[in-house]
């Protein structure tokens, strides 16, 4: 048995945002872009990932001012004990109400393609208790996990995107840059919401090796994450064209059933593409929970987070089971992207970093 | 704490013979039902869908007796329905993961929602693979599923064979899969085509193009201009162009093809060039002309003469496809978008009519490379 130390290092932590951020919201992303500008759906993407470095860099150079507090700590310092607490609670709910989301997007997605006939509860069951399993464990388990996932993630979904390339009609790109600018806009800042994974850094600081160096690995991962989703969306609207890429639920997952392997002996290869995306979805939940667990633990100031795993499961169960069909929950997912996921991702760092530098508290550093 | 760990033992015992199981409700591969083909038919109000499934035994050698194929036809106001229906009917458990080919029956063509609502159907439905080929027969495809063919494997297999390894007929170089033609048709509002198949004394041959305007039958692109259509959309390398040179008729195999447009805008009328260059081999000449043949001059004429037959043929097909089925179904909105951007943001709001009444000028030249091992 290892000991548990739960500190990362920089490599894990990359490793592990890279999972968070390329998880459910990839499959769809292609359709939320072309729903903005048509066939110009990439050049938003492009933007958005710019967006989220600002998100990026902005919760990191908060971070780094306090390399040994996680953000609930911290603004308990800057802005008293009552909102300390309060944002220590809000991060609760928003970690539980994404959590859910992804696990009932997940059901959906493999009682559609995978298991026809299994219950969707115990898909989600059984995958919230793997999940929390791992997260008892502690952080240190995630990264080294984190760190053999990437390679079973990523290796086949790159492998099958090359034998895309030959389906797409580059006439279903152009002409490119036909919209209006606020259609771009509206659209980059709906695509920088889906890196909202990236909130949960405002927690991870205190656990990585090298706190005050983690910019650069956050900022790698964000862009890592942004090539690859630019290149699935050329490659989804250069093969389908816009028109149908809108109609898709899940574009993505569709073009894994019209790419055509040469002599491949697997006849639909989106159920097997599927297969290796429950271990980004899996990764994402994980996190999620485990970071129920720290908030609640810093929050409360409890003797340990693992206390707080368990109790929170039936209630992320039951917000998951809360809408009533998939594209319910759709809805709920764009609402949390649309008006809740900037308030962790801008404003509360935005906020705390003004407090921070106007009653000069926590470590300046020379590089900022 | 010792009766504790003995307590944990059994129970993990017990889960384990719970979890370990394995496959309780599998279903054997000779229990399921393969659907290899379905044609869809118009049977007065009802849909008639008749389904081709390989008779697994037989097929895979393990049982002589018995046919080797099933046909079954159901008849049912939705796809879906007719699709429960035959689970009703059958033994077997249906299973659509490894069908083949979908051939629309032209009654169910005519129909404006019948074309709709099953590719809506295919593409909601995660068991159909979205590489499916699809064919339309200019009769029923009940009839045509039925027909026993002069062919050892059944009867979809033998057509998704053909379709895969022949890629020199025309209308099979034009094929489109079920994914295509959804793309196809929700790109353009509707407008697209489906390669034809027909009968011939037992044979199954290609036969032309079944056109589709507003998701229903517009008409058949006969099949005498699925040549120079395949040769408009580039896509016709491998086919023959034969031409008459002093009472001798000269096949060319097009080994190479390379289909271009240009685009200019002159007072609101819209100016296509199509520039179609091949280089292929001539496969035959007479014997008794090798003094004339072997020369640069004749082959030249050759050429020549050629050209005319394609320019021809070409200007013929375009006819057809402007006046009669007034589309685009030569790819040139996609190929504008790419060439001049001024011209489509123009054109683009009404390409349809623009399209309609272009002038299109077509240009061809052919280079004859090789001319076999003789004089």
């Amino acid at each position: 048995m290892y000991s548990r130390n739960d500190k990362i290092s920089l490599r894990q932590v990359e490793v592990l945002l890279i999972l968070d951020m390329f998880s459910t919201a990839s499959l769809t992303m292609p359709r939320y872009a072309a729903q903005f500008v048509q066939q110009d759906g990439w050049i938003i993407i492009v933007i958005g990932t710019a967006i989220a470095v600002v998100y990026g860099y902005l919760i990191t150079t908060l971070g780094k001012r306090f390399p040994n507090k996680t953000v609930i700590e911290y603004s308990e310092l800057l802005l008293s004990k009552p909102v300390g607490k309060l944002v220590g609670l809000l991060f609760i709910i928003k970690f539980i109400i994404s959590v859910a989301l992804e696990l009932r997007i997940f059901g959906e997605l493999v009682k559609q393609t995978l298991l026809p006939k299994t219950p969707i509860e115990i898909i989600m069951i059984s995958m919230l208790v793997l999940a929390s399993y791992l997260s008892r464990k502690g952080y240190e388990y995630r990264g080294r996990l984190g760190e053999l996932l990437i390679i079973i993630v990523l290796v086949p979904i790159i492998v099958i995107f090359i034998f895309a390339f030959p389906s797409v009609k580059i006439s279903n790109l152009a002409p490119p840059v036909t919209g209006k600018p606020l259609d771009y806009l509206e659209g980059s800042y709906l695509i920088s919401m889906s890196y909202s994974a990236l909130q949960v850094i405002l927690i991870t600081i205190p656990f990585l090796n090298k706190p005050k160096k983690a910019g650069p690995s956050i900022t790698r991962s964000i862009i890592f994450v942004g090539v690859l989703n630019t290149i699935i969306c050329l490659i989804t609207i250069g093969t389908f064209g816009h028109k149908e890429t809108i109609k898709q639920i899940w574009p993505v997952m569709t073009m894994m059933q019209v790419i055509e392997v040469p002599a491949a002996i697997i006849e639909r290869q989106d159920a097997l593409m599927m297969s290796f995306w429950i271990f980004t979805v899996f990764a994402l939940i994980n996190a999620f929970v485990y970071f129920i667990g720290v908030a609640a633990h810093k929050t409360f100031q409890t003797k340990d987070y693992y206390y707080w795993i368990l109790p929170a499961l039936p209630i992320i169960y039951i917000v998951a089971l809360l809408p009533d069909n998939v594209v319910e929950t759709q809805e709920w997912a764009l609402f949390v992207a649309k008006y809740i996921d900037i308030v962790f991702l801008l404003i509360i760092p935005l906020v705390l970093l003004f407090v921070a530098r106007l009653r000069k508290m926590g470590e300046v550093n020379d590089q900022v | 704490m010792k009766s504790m760990t003995k307590y944990k033992g059994v129970i993990i015992a017990f889960v384990c013979i719970g979890l370990l199981t394995g496959c309780w409700d599998k279903v054997e591969l000779s229990d399921r039902s393969f659907i290899i083909t379905i044609g869809l038919d118009q049977a007065g109000n009802l849909l008639n869908i008749t389904y081709n499934s390989p008779n697994l035994p037989v097929v895979t050698g393990q049982s002589e007796s018995g046919p080797k194929l099933f046909t079954r036809t159901t008849k049912a106001k939705t796809l879906y329905e007719a699709n429960k229906l035959y689970g009703e009917k059958s033994n077997l458990k249906i299973n659509f993961e490894h069908t083949k080919l979908i051939i629309f029956g032209k009654e169910f063509l005519e129909d404006e929602y019948n074309l709709r609502k099953v590719l809506d159907y295919f593409n909601r439905n995660s068991q159909f693979s979205k590489t499916v080929l699809a064919l339309a027969t200019n009769g029923k495809a009940e009839e045509f599923l039925k027909l026993v063919p002069n062919a050892d494997p059944p009867i979809g297999m033998y057509i998704s064979q053909a379709f895969e390894n022949n890629n020199t007929d025309p209308v099979i170089s034009n094929k489109v899969n079920i994914g295509e033609l959804t793309i196809m048709l929700s790109g353009s509002e509707g407008n697209g085509y489906i390669g034809g198949i027909g009968t011939q004394e037992d044979n199954i041959i290609t036969d032309g193009f079944a056109v589709i305007k507003n998701y229903s039958l517009a008409g058949w692109l006969d099949h005498k201009y699925a040549l120079p259509f395949s040769w408009l959309t580039g896509k016709g390398r491998g086919t023959v162009l034969s031409t008459d040179i002093e009472g001798n008729s000269i096949p060319y195999e097009i080994s190479e093809i390379n289909t271009s447009m240009d685009f200019s805008m002159k007072d609101d009328n819209l100016k296509i060039k199509i520039e179609i260059q091949t280089e292929g081999d001539v496969q035959e000449y007479i014997l008794g002309i090798e003094e004339k043949s072997y020369k640069s001059t004749y082959i030249k004429k050759v050429e020549l003469a050629l050209q005319k037959q394609m320019e021809w043929e070409c200007r013929q097909a375009v006819e057809v496809i402007q006046k009669k089925f007034g589309f685009d179904m030569i790819g040139a909105g996609d190929r504008l978008k790419l060439k001049d951007r001024g011209i489509w943001m123009k054109v683009k709001d009404n390409w349809k009519e623009f399209f309609k009444t272009a002038t299109i000028e077509i240009k061809c030249q052919n280079n004859i490379r090789r001319i076999g091992l003789a004089k």
